[in-house]
């Protein structure tokens, strides 16, 4: 790498460009545009209707220890889709702000992508097991060894072959924002 | 004049710029069209359009580089997503007994190897920019701007020597 090199890339960047180029409508459909508004919308649709059907529903529910599964699934859920929802929101409203500095708008985007990261973990770590612990009171397989066995199984399946992907994403990505504020 | 006609005049006069940066980055990557890249942003443009008009602070050709360089950079970040085989064989090094067009294209996979503030630093440095509007367009300190382009030329000096 010299500088005529520099001056060969210098020429060809600055080469005759532009002019034939037409202006037509986006090709991208409008919900494909605004799903992650769209997707927003509907977790925070879900936060709200998850409380509300346990709430109504509390009268006839016995606090038998399946029903607490139920329940605490419920909870952890709503809360979960309303953090979610919000953000994806901001996302989507973060995401069209082209407008701002280069260097801004690389952070602003890394730190989005590591909080999508961080949702995948708790996924993975958190409501996947809790999801799997409480699914068998909705079929009232809670007494199947059987399903124990699958569900265990799938699980660790999952856990081994996702959790290093997602850890090394998440070093990365810290050490890309790392490298971005130096 | 109205709104929509001040923006396509704008579009007009910056055509050449708009394009320049979609050639930049439809050559270092195979599965970005410039085409493509010249409409999405065009809509960005026209989108934030309204945002820059109530922005007497910022340039226009400030606010027309930030936009086309962010829309190129979130376009890439999705190519990258989707699962593609690259076209280019690895880059080992710029022969001596190549044409100008495969030497200039080698160049381009040296710096698709840089990280994405990287590509657009040197973008700006080969579009004869000042280091005081590339500090504009970043978002960064001019001494800034003047230590980051240093480093990446030697980066990609060691890149091509490899």
């Amino acid at each position: 790498m010299n500088d005529m090199d520099l001056t060969l890339l210098k020429q060809d960047i600055k080469a005759e460009m532009g002019s034939d180029f037409s202006i037509s409508l986006p090709k991208k459909s409008w919900l494909k545009q605004h799903r992650n508004g769209i997707s927003g919308i509907i977790c925070l649709a879900v936060a709200v209707l998850l409380p509300t059907l346990l709430v109504l529903q509390m009268k006839q529910i016995a606090l038998t220890p399946y029903n607490l599964g139920v329940i605490t699934f419920t909870v952890v859920l709503a809360w979960y889709c309303l953090v979610k929802g919000i953000f994806t929101l901001l996302f989507q409203a973060k995401e069209t702000e082209f407008g701002t500095s280069v260097h801004q708008y690389l952070i602003t985007n890394a730190y989005n992508r590591l909080y999508f990261v961080y949702e995948r973990m708790v996924w993975l770590w958190f409501l996947a097991p809790v999801l799997l612990a409480t699914f068998p009171s909705f079929l009232g397989l809670y007494d199947s060894i059987t399903y124990w066995i699958i569900a265990s199984i799938v699980y660790l399946v999952a856990l081994v072959s996702f959790s290093r992907p997602l850890w090394r994403k998440m070093k990365q990505l810290k050490k890309e924002i790392h490298q971005l504020n130096k | 004049m109205t709104n929509e006609q001040q923006f396509l005049e704008l579009l007009n006069e910056n055509r050449q710029r708009i394009g320049s940066i979609c050639r930049y980055y439809a050559s270092m990557d195979t599965c970005l069209s410039a085409e493509d890249l010249f409409q999405e942003i065009s809509l960005n443009l026209w989108r934030s359009y309204p945002k820059f008009v109530k922005r007497p602070d910022c340039q226009l050709s400030t606010w027309v580089y930030r936009v086309a360089l962010n829309v190129c950079i979130s376009q890439s970040r999705k190519k990258d997503n989707q699962t593609h085989q690259p076209i280019n064989e690895e880059v080992t090094g710029l022969s001596e007994n190549t044409t100008e067009q495969e030497q200039v294209q080698q160049l381009y996979q040296l710096i698709q190897k840089l990280n994405q503030e990287e590509q657009a630093l040197i973008y700006l440095y080969l579009d004869d920019k000042s280091h005081k509007e590339i500090a504009d367009i970043m978002g960064i300190s001019v001494s800034n701007v003047g230590t980051k382009i240093q480093r990446i030329k030697l980066k990609l000096k060691q890149l091509s020597n490899e």
